[in-house]
């Protein structure tokens, strides 16, 4: 069984389907490109499987589980990341309530700040 | 409330006033006579609402008030024998209104201008047309209705006129005004339809009354506004010290990106909208009881919600301590310069120089200059979070 599969995920802009009929699956392990020209809908794409937008039609599968309707923050919760194209720090934030933004809202809910400040410290993001 | 001093009234002396009407089509189609156009400060503003109920209109040609209004240009400098104490009175708010009235059928009432009594009215309710009933009142603290030592400001005044419709049976009336008089009109046009159209939520015009708490023990009063005041900061203090501090955070910087890393957007923000609310509806809850009275013009008063924006901003955003501190400062010097000279009245100046001047050298507010200036430990003891930079 596949890792994630899309099957026939549409996407309109009014009368602009930016995505029509998306449809590929990623197996665990593997790594998936999806290129195209400006305005292909890459990014549209992107927001779709993370929940950032809703498909209006299609469906969605992660770990064999239906998320086409589940919002962002429980796509993420179930194991879904995303990144973007260009780097979103919490820019009001430090670096290790960056960190522990991500933690406490995915699967670490219980992270203190010293934890959060040893990933910091292996990955030498620390100053 | 001392008489204001009659010799004050002197009647306008409008042939050297120019009138001025905002209808181009009655000035094309009734120029002024050459002699009327001379140079003066007078101008006449007619502000004529349909039914002030709903939206103004402007004044169109063959408004039956129009065909009065020629008199008004023709009046002479001799406001002539006053009705004197046969002037009739109703009560408005704590005020003795008095009013001229003539005619019948559909009411007008006529606001007059700055300086002048309902008198400047006379000549056009002498030639009122059929089937409209003029009704002149002297605003507060000119002609016949005494006035109180300060507050002319113009809600005040609409607000006077709207309590003055009430008594009179006026639902529905024209409502003329000559220059401060349209101002007048205009504003209960605007601000005075929630409380004529609501009178059972808002109390119309009279507004609400409310026995004092705790039979006005103002220290047990003391003591329940410093238990919300703790509450408050309780809450303010829940979210910094918690997951919450994190979740705000995020979404405040990126919505998008917070929802992705995990953040529940939509519930973070109801759960926020509903303590902030919760809190201010305690606040309100005890500042009713506690000042008895409220009407329309001040329960809707725009400075209670700039006050709300304009304090924390002051003080420090983001902080527990800055809008603490922020409203403790500027309702302070608020006060200050009301009873200090040579602001007086003109406070509502410096303080809004005061703001301006908040606002572009000190971003980040008092605390802000306190962590500049005494570094992050003092900030953090007021209990504000180090300011991160993300530049």
């Amino acid at each position: 069984m596949a890792l994630l599969e899309v099957e026939g995920l549409v996407r309109r802009f009014r009368g602009l389907a930016a995505v029509d009929g998306l449809s590929f699956s990623v197996d665990e392990g593997r790594s998936l490109a999806i290129i195209g020209p400006n305005g292909a809908g890459k990014t549209t794409a992107f927001n779709l499987v993370s929940g950032l937008l809703a498909a209006h039609g299609g469906r969605v599968r992660f770990r064999g589980s239906d998320i086409t309707r589940a919002r962002a923050h429980a796509r993420c919760r179930a194991g879904l990341g995303r990144t973007f194209q260009l780097v979103q720090p919490f820019a009001d934030l430090t670096v290790i309530e960056n960190v522990m933004v991500g933690a406490l809202f995915g699967r670490e809910p219980r992270l203190s700040g010293s934890a959060a400040r040893g990933r910091v410290d292996r990955v030498a993001l620390w100053p | 409330m001392p008489q204001p001093d009659r010799s004050l009234e002197a009647p306008i002396d409008l042939s050297r006033a120019r009138a001025w009407i905002d209808a181009e089509q009655l000035v094309e189609t009734q120029p002024l006579p050459q002699s009327r156009q001379a140079n003066g400060p007078i101008w006449v503003y007619l502000a004529l609402p349909d039914t002030f109920r709903t939206s103004p209109r402007r004044l169109y040609v063959g408004d039956p008030l129009i065909s009065a209004l020629p008199a008004a240009w023709s009046w002479g400098p001799d406001a002539g024998d006053r009705p004197g104490d046969l002037m009739p009175a109703v009560r408005a708010r704590d005020l003795l209104v008095h009013y001229l009235e003539r005619g019948t059928g559909e009411p007008a009432v006529l606001v007059h201008g700055n300086w002048a009594t309902s008198s400047w009215w006379e000549p056009v309710l002498d030639r009122l047309p059929a089937a409209v009933r003029g009704i002149a009142p002297d605003l507060r603290g000119r002609g016949r209705t005494a006035g109180p030592d300060n507050d002319y400001s113009i809600p005040s005044l609409a607000g006077d006129l709207a309590a003055f419709a009430d008594p009179l049976g006026l639902e529905r009336f024209h409502l003329v005004g000559h220059s401060l008089g349209s101002a007048v009109a205009m504003e209960l046009a605007l601000t005075g339809t929630l409380a004529l159209q609501l009178p059972d939520v808002t109390g119309g015009p009279v507004g609400i009354s409310m026995p004092p708490l705790f039979g006005g023990d103002r220290v047990a009063s003391y003591y329940l506004a410093a238990a919300i005041f703790a509450l408050a900061l309780a809450a303010s203090l829940a979210v910094r010290y918690t997951r919450a501090h994190y979740a705000v955070s995020a979404i405040r910087s990126n919505e998008a990106v917070a929802a992705v890393m995990g953040v529940d957007v939509v519930r973070t923000k109801v759960a926020l909208f509903v303590a902030s609310a919760t809190l201010a509806a305690l606040a309100g809850a005890f500042y009713m009881p506690f000042i008895t009275h409220t009407d329309s013009q001040d329960a809707f008063d725009i400075s209670r919600s700039v006050a709300a924006l304009v304090f924390p901003i002051f003080g420090g955003i983001y902080t527990t301590a800055g809008p603490v501190v922020g409203t403790l400062a500027l309702r302070s010097f608020e006060e200050y310069l009301r009873v200090t000279p040579p602001w007086k009245e003109g406070y509502q100046v410096m303080y809004g120089a005061v703001i301006v001047i908040a606002v572009l050298f000190l971003p980040r507010g008092i605390l802000g200059l306190v962590r500049r200036h005494l570094g992050g430990r003092a900030a953090q003891l007021m209990g504000g979070r180090r300011w991160r930079s993300s530049r």
